[in-house]
This record gives structure tokens, C-alpha cells and sequence, in this order.
């Protein structure tokens, strides 16, 4: 029962996909979705924490640092262009150490800092209303309030509770729902 | 022997493009393909974002408007606040589906202007088909799950380039909830008119850290759907008809990090009555049964071989059993006859195994590679039994003689981003089988995607084999061939928000070699004949105003065969409309419309001495609070004004009188609540 097969049309469709590649093949445009993903997220969490002290304050402005070197930063920054965050303007600027954070409502650790570098923003972070947020394996426990992390092609994220409960903000259980929680090392 | 030898060239030539392409390509300066933009990541609510892979794959996780079809998407909350009650309910509003409602034991489901037995329909859960095995087509109805369901994607045009035969309208893929956060589940009763019931449960835990987590749910509904006894069913069947279905659902699932075990399993105890007309018949309309069982099992595993590669491995068992209580029809030709109750049995059992490997050639080629095999036993046919009695049970019917089929598959899809808004899409698959022989079905796409813009040239194709059992009906024909469709479609749309979205889709289908009943005298036979041809067009739209969401959609269709005559039971117009009014979170207002413009039935319906089925205006609603300290209500109404309507009919019954007014009331509660708080 061997049936015949639209060999013209077969060979067409091949002629095209040589062609077409060949053609436009080193015509490729950029971008990195990991790192756009992660922004996503971070824009989420805002939607899910509270400020509390940024409620007393009259800031038109809601300040982002970013810390670190690769995509994560300029995805941040194209996500959050023209868009607000408690209804507030959003301000994104690059920083090269803890003293730079002050007055910021989150930073953003993007790839792995330095050993010295890490402990500055744990001390000059601890118990402040900053919700710091990092991308790097056992982050979470060393002291970052959230850490984003890759398991099975997805995104999935680690909440400190410990670093959360110091600082103030308050989490909608919603976003504890889908953390794996975990505490400071001591 | 010299065909098979060029259809192997053929698929050599077109791996090796496809492989040349890939080496090509991974050698340039790829700098990235992904059309993800921030903006629609910002659209995305957070669950959706959790969706999303890091890596996008044909056949797994895509962007609609990345996906070489026109496809539209029923989304768990739509479900919930629409009250949607079985899976034609949820297709109702749908641009493009229109429906053989025989209220029975089966109800059909016609996409882009197509009729059939849902067998030009595929109908997968969770990517496993679930359509019955001995007929090809599934079974519409009540039996499925609603409050499992995550979202219904249901994919447009012929697709059997990735899914093989039986995907030649389209395909409904409904993807149930996964085991994911922490304890949540809920419980759920619903009451309603014509003996409407529904209870169900889930019960769900995913630990992150472990990576392991689980969810169970179990359904049990009921219901007498219509009344449709006497006048009220067009004098068809007597007053004491019964009209019943009875369904069973259970699933489960268990992830264990990259492993995923799996079941599900659907009963459908129906009476059998609609199927014959018992008013001026031999049939009688009691005692009948129709009881079919499906059962899926399947052992899915996932693993990512470095950046670049993705293994997706399934091994699956399917099951779609006429179980041997049935009782197909009872006779009774006189009154001073005993009468016959007649029992049916159908076993039949599937097995198979899919190994997809996704490669991420580069950031601007994806390529998708397949291969399956399945090993299936199918009945020759039913087996009956008679109890010469309308009174008495038959015994149940010997396991009638199994057929033992085979079957080869493998296909390729090629995804490559020609520049930042273009992409192309190509791909193949070859089936091959023990029964209907070779078969090559190819595709191919270019997209545009620009802002707000998305725009779609594609070319599918698609086959939907015979059945084993076709070869032998009646006088048989063992040179039976697949019946094969090929689609040319364009489609627009444009996204300007989460606001506001529109879109249209224009396609010709040309279905070839349509088997059709052939009968000389006595002998008949199932023979390639006929053609379908289908004009369409279907645009469709969301826009929220404020508070209120509005959709609406419409449909041209104009389907006609060889001879230039249009198709009976399509109607050339439909339509839908519909708003829901957010208060705030928790109250919620659905009002939904659907018009079916006039549409002719295969045969003069006793009635009205003509064919023709008037066209219909209806409208449901529902009224939903929602989280009232985790309890949901919900009153919903079908048919608001109680409207007579019909659908067509294919059989003897001259037209099939729809449900009249129905009312249910639904009272959920959910544990998260109940969690929250512990």
C-alpha cells in the first residue's frame, strides 16, 4: 500500500529553506531570553513586596541599583524603560559598590561579585528595606533576600527568610508559595 | 519498491538540508533569535512567566504568534468564570467550530467547515492523544475534567507534519494542571436542571527543593442534558426515553525531578438512545448503555544535553475500551415479539514511544527532531450478543479477533529566524505503517512579527489513514489510500495591549480522496472519491473597557464538494459574542451569545418536509463570587430565553432538538485558604 509522495513540492521546500538560509544567515539580531526572563521576574516581584517606609516617604522615584557585570543589568534596564513601580518613576543606575546603594529600593546582584564585594552589600543591606536580588548559585543563603536560579529549562527562584524577615518588607505568600525557602548558613 | 527507494532519498535530501543548515548557520555570528520582547514579558501574569523556557522548542513551549498555525487558547479562568461545563461548551465560542450535538452517547465537533465521526479532530491530553482507537475519532462530552484544565489550545489547519494522521482540521490540545507551589487543591459541588450534577476534587504539592510534587483529581458528573421526550424531541421517542450520562474522571500525576509518571482515565456510561428513532421503529428507548473507557498512561522524561539540546522521551499506553456491559440498542419489532437487547464489546490497546530531541543550532535556528513508534491491537470489530429479550441483559460478547498494526514515525521541523521579524518554518514527517503504508506530510511557514504585528503565510498538510476495519466493510477494498488535506492560510493580527488584540485568518483546505460509502445493490464498500473544498475566514477580537472584557468573533465558511455542492450541516456564518464584568476581584458577570446562521441537513426532516435548520440566537450567562474566605459560587444559565434550536443530523432522526434552559448552581471550595492559614 506504499503510496506516491509530492516529490516536486518536497524538493521546492528544500530549494527554499538552502536558499533562504544561506541568504539570511548572517543577518541574526540579539538577545537573551534567560536574562529578559529574569527581568520579567524581578518586575513581578515588585507587584509582590511591599516598601513599607516607602509609603511614608513623598520619593516620585523608585530607585533600582544594579551591581555586577553581564546581560541581566540591560535586560533590566529595557524592561523597566517608561514604566512605573508603585506608581513611581523608575530610576536604574549601575553601581560599582555597597556605598553606591543608599536610597535604593533593590538591588540587583547580576552574575557573582567578589567575595569582599558580597559581604559590603550583605552588611550595608542588612536590616534595611532594600529587597536584594541575585542570580548566583548558594546567594539565597548567604544572605540575599531572593536568588533566581535555572532548573529544568525554567526559572525558579530561593526566598531567604531569615535575610526577609531583617529587613521589613513585607512578601505576598503568593510569591513564598512558588519559593524554595531557605535560611542564612550560620 | 522504486517509490519506497525515492521516498527515502527524498527525506535523506531533506535531513541533510536541514543538517547543512544547522552547521551552516551555528558557524556565523548568531547573535540571537528570540522574538521575546519585554513587552511581552510585562503582559505575562506571573504564572505564564513561570511557563516560560529559557529555551523555546517546536512541539513543546512557543509564543502563539511563533507557532506556524493559527491557534486560539481557552484559559483556566475563562473556564472558571464561563462556568464551562463539558468540552463542547468550552469550543462554543470559539471562531471556526461548529457542532452535531445527537445529545447522546457522542456529540460532534466540525472544525473549518469539515464534517466527520471527530475523526479529522485531534484530541490530545497533555500531548497524548486520547481519540478512540478503533475509529480514529474522539468522543465529545461530559467526561473530561474541567477544573484539571490549565488552558485548551486548540491549533487550526492540518498539522500532521508533526502530529500524523487524524490532524488534518485541527487540533485540541488540553493541557491539565501541574503539580507546582505549595498545598493547594479544591472540592467542588454543582446542581442543576435535567439532573445536572458535578463533584470533583484535586489535591496538588510540588517541594522545589526536592523537585518533586504531585497532583490528583477525580470527577464524577451526571446529567439528563435535554429534555427531549416526546413533542419536545421532534416525536422521535416516547415519553418515558431516558436520556442519561454518567461520567468518571480520575488523574494523577507524580514528578520526581526530570521524570514524570502520569495517568488518566475517563468513564462515559451513556444511554444509547438518540442514536435511533424509537417513535414508528422497532427501537426501543430504555435499557439501553453505551459504556467506553479511557485509559492513558504514560512515563515522560526530560533532560537537557548541555545548552544546545533537549531530549523529551514518552513512553505511553492508551486504552479506549466499548466496555463488554454495553448494550448498544433494544428492539422489539411487535408488540407480540420478545424484543432483543443487544450487547457490544470493543477492546482495544495501544502502545508507543516519541523521542524528540530539540536543538538549538543557533540562537537563530531551532530544529526539532522525532521519532515514534507504536504497536497497536485493535478489534476487527464489535463483538455482540443478544438476549432475544427486551427485558434481559445480553451476556457479555468474547473478546472479538485483534488486529496487530505497526507503526514508524519520524519527523523534523526546522525553525530559522531569517531576520530579527522573520522566520521561517519548515518540516516533514513520514509515516509509515503496517496498514496504510507511506505516508509524507509537509509544511512550511514564513512569519512576520513586527510591534504590534504578526503575520502568517503557511502552507500545511495532513492525512487521516483508514481504519483497519474500513478495508474490510462490507465487500472491503483493500486499495483504500488516506484521505489527505492541504491548507493554504494567511493570518493577521495585532496586539496593541493587554487591551486590545484582533486578528483574521484566511485559508482554502482541499481535502483529496474523502472516503465515501459506495453501494451497488447489496454490496457496499468504503471507496476514495469525493472532495471537500473549504473557503474560510475568521476574525476575531478581545478588548477590555474599564471593568468589562469584551471578545467577539465570526466566521465565514464556505465548504463545497467536487461537484460544487455546498456541504449539509455547515453553516456559512456564525458568530460570538460576549462581555464579563469585573467588579473587583471576587464578582464577576458573564453574558456570552452565539449565532449559527441557516444550515441544510443531509435529509428531509419528517417535521417540516424540508432540510433546512432555521438559523439561532442564543445567549448564557453566569453570576461568579469568587474567594469569599475560599469558597467560590457560581449560578450559571445555558439557553437563557429557552430558545428551540436543532442541530443536524446524519441518521435517520431528522434533526436533533438542543438542550432547553439549563440552570446550575456550583459551590467550590479552596484549600489554599484552608492552607494559608496552617
Amino acid at each position: 500500500m506504499a503510496k506516491s509522495i509530492p516529490n516536486s513540492s518536497i524538493k521546492l521546500w528544500i530549494l527554499i529553506v538552502l536558499s533562504v538560509g544561506i541568504f539570511w544567515s548572517n543577518r541574526l539580531p540579539a538577545q537573551n531570553r534567560e536574562s529578559l526572563l529574569k527581568a520579567g521576574y524581578i518586575e513581578k516581584f515588585t507587584h509582590f513586596v511591599e516598601w513599607p517606609e516607602l509609603q511614608q516617604k513623598n520619593d516620585s522615584v523608585f530607585k533600582i541599583v544594579v551591581m555586577g557585570e553581564n546581560g541581566l543589568g540591560q535586560a533590566v534596564k529595557k524592561l523597566f524603560k517608561g514604566i512605573k513601580v508603585k506608581n513611581r518613576k523608575v530610576e536604574i543606575q549601575f553601581i560599582h559598590s555597597a556605598d553606591e546603594i543608599n536610597h535604593a529600593m533593590m538591588l540587583i546582584i547580576t552574575g557573582e561579585l567578589s567575595r569582599n564585594q558580597l559581604q559590603d552589600v550583605l552588611t550595608y543591606t542588612r536590616g534595611r528595606q532594600i529587597l536584594t536580588i541575585s542570580e548566583s548559585k548558594g546567594y539565597a543563603k548567604k544572605g540575599i533576600i531572593i536568588n533566581m536560579f535555572k532548573e529544568n529549562n525554567y526559572i525558579r527562584y530561593e526566598i531567604n527568610t531569615s535575610t526577609l524577615a531583617q529587613s521589613g518588607l513585607k512578601i505576598n505568600s503568593l510569591l513564598l508559595n512558588y519559593a524554595v525557602i531557605v535560611k542564612t548558613d550560620d | 519498491m522504486k517509490q519506497t527507494l525515492q521516498i527515502h532519498k527524498t527525506i535523506f535530501v531533506v535531513f541533510c538540508s536541514v543538517l547543512f543548515i544547522t552547521t551552516f548557520s551555528t558557524t556565523l555570528r548568531a547573535q540571537g533569535s528570540d522574538t521575546l520582547k519585554p513587552k511581552d514579558i510585562l503582559k505575562m501574569s506571573f504564572t505564564d512567566l513561570m511557563n516560560q523556557q529559557v529555551i523555546t522548542a517546536s512541539k513543546t513551549e512557543q509564543q502563539i504568534k511563533n507557532v506556524a498555525a493559527t491557534v486560539q487558547v481557552i484559559t483556566a479562568e475563562e473556564i472558571k468564570i464561563r462556568g464551562y461545563f463539558t468540552l463542547e461548551d468550552a469550543l462554543s465560542d470559539l471562531p471556526g467550530i461548529q457542532f452535531r450535538n445527537i445529545n447522546g452517547f457522542n456529540s460532534y465537533v466540525f472544525m473549518r467547515g469539515a464534517t466527520s465521526q471527530n475523526n479529522l479532530i485531534l484530541l490530545l491530553v497533555d500531548g497524548i492523544q486520547i481519540n478512540e482507537l478503533n475509529s480514529g475519532g474522539f468522543y465529545g462530552g461530559g467526561q473530561f475534567n474541567l477544573a484539571d484544565v490549565a488552558r485548551i489550545e486548540v491549533v487550526y489547519g492540518p498539522a500532521s507534519a508533526l502530529y500524523g494522521t487524524n490532524a488534518v482540521s485541527g487540533i485540541i490540545n488540553i493541557i491539565t494542571k501541574k503539580p507546582k507551589g505549595k498545598h493547594d487543591g479544591h472540592v467542588s459541588l454543582l446542581g442543576g436542571t435535567f439532573n445536572t450534577g458535578d463533584g470533583n476534587f484535586s489535591l496538588r504539592n510540588y517541594n522545589a527543593k526536592k523537585k518533586t510534587g504531585y497532583y490528583v483529581s477525580g470527577m464524577y458528573k451526571t446529567s439528563n442534558k435535554a429534555d427531549l421526550r416526546g413533542a419536545q424531541g421532534d416525536d422521535n421517542w416516547t415519553e418515558q426515553m431516558e436520556n442519561f450520562e454518567h461520567d468518571l474522571s480520575f488523574s494523577a500525576k507524580v514528578v520526581v525531578n526530570k521524570l514524570e509518571i502520569g495517568a488518566v482515565y475517563q468513564e462515559k456510561k451513556s444511554s444509547n438512545t438518540t442514536y435511533y428513532k424509537s417513535i414508528g421503529e422497532q427501537y426501543l428507548d430504555r435499557n439501553s448503555l453505551w459504556d467506553i473507557a479511557f485509559l492513558n498512561t504514560y512515563l515522560k522524561y526530560h533532560t537537557s544535553l548541555g545548552k544546545k539540546w533537549e531530549l523529551h522521551s514518552t513512553l505511553y499506553n492508551r486504552n479506549a475500551t466499548v466496555k463488554p456491559n454495553t448494550i448498544d440498542h433494544v428492539s422489539k419489532a411487535t408488540d407480540s415479539t420478545a424484543g432483543d437487547q443487544v450487547g457490544f464489546y470493543r477492546p482495544n490497546h495501544l502502545i508507543g514511544l516519541e523521542n524528540q530531541i530539540n536543538f538549538k543550532a543557533s540562537k537563530s535556528l531551532m530544529v526539532v527532531l522525532g521519532i515514534t513508534g507504536e504497536i497497536e491491537q485493535l478489534s476487527e470489530g464489535f463483538s455482540v450478543t443478544h438476549s432475544y429479550s427486551e427485558l434481559i441483559a445480553p451476556p457479555p460478547p468474547p473478546k472479538p479477533d485483534m488486529l496487530h498494526n505497526q507503526l514508524l514515525s519520524y519527523y523534523v521541523q526546522a525553525d530559522f529566524n531569517i531576520t530579527k521579524e522573520l522566520s521561517f518554518i519548515g518540516g516533514l514527517r513520514h509515516d509509515f505503517s503496517s496498514y496504510y503504508g507511506n505516508v509524507i506530510t509537509p509544511r512550511t511557514g514564513l512569519l512576520f512579527n513586527k510591534n504590534q504585528f504578526t503575520t502568517k503565510l503557511l502552507y500545511n498538510t495532513a492525512f487521516r489513514a483508514p481504519k483497519p476495519w474500513d478495508y474490510h466493510y462490507g465487500i472491503g477494498n483493500s486499495m483504500l489510500r488516506p484521505e489527505k488535506m492541504r491548507s493554504f492560510e494567511f493570518v493577521f493580527s495585532y496586539t496593541l495591549n493587554n487591551k486590545f488584540s484582533m486578528g483574521t485568518s484566511v485559508y482554502n483546505n482541499l481535502i483529496r480522496n474523502k472516503l465515501t460509502l459506495q453501494s451497488n445493490g447489496s454490496n457496499f464498500q468504503w471507496v476514495n472519491k469525493d472532495r471537500l473544498n473549504t473557503f474560510g475566514i475568521e476574525i476575531y477580537g478581545k478588548f477590555l473597557l474599564q471593568r468589562v472584557l469584551f471578545y467577539a468573533n465570526y466566521t465565514y465558511t464556505n465548504s463545497y464538494d467536487q461537484d460544487g455542492i455546498s456541504i449539509p450541516e455547515i453553516s456559512a456564518q456564525t458568530a460570538n459574542a460576549g462581555a464579563t464584568y469585573s467588579y473587583n476581584t471576587h464578582f464577576k458577570i458573564n453574558l456570552r451569545s452565539h449565532y449559527i446562521g441557516t444550515r441544510t441537513n443531509p435529509y428531509v426532516i419528517p417535521n417540516t418536509g424540508n432540510n433546512i435548520i432555521g438559523d439561532v440566537l442564543l445567549f448564557s450567562g453566569s453570576i461568579s463570587y469568587f474567594d469569599w474566605n475560599g469558597f467560590d459560587i457560581q449560578l450559571k444559565i445555558n439557553n437563557i430565553f429557552n430558545t428551540k434550536y436543532f442541530d443536524p443530523s446524519n441518521l435517520i432522526i431528522g434533526r436533533y432538538r438542543q438542550p432547553q434552559r439549563t440552570v446550575t448552581l456550583k459551590v467550590t471550595y479552596n484549600f489554599h485558604h484552608l492552607f494559608s492559614k496552617s
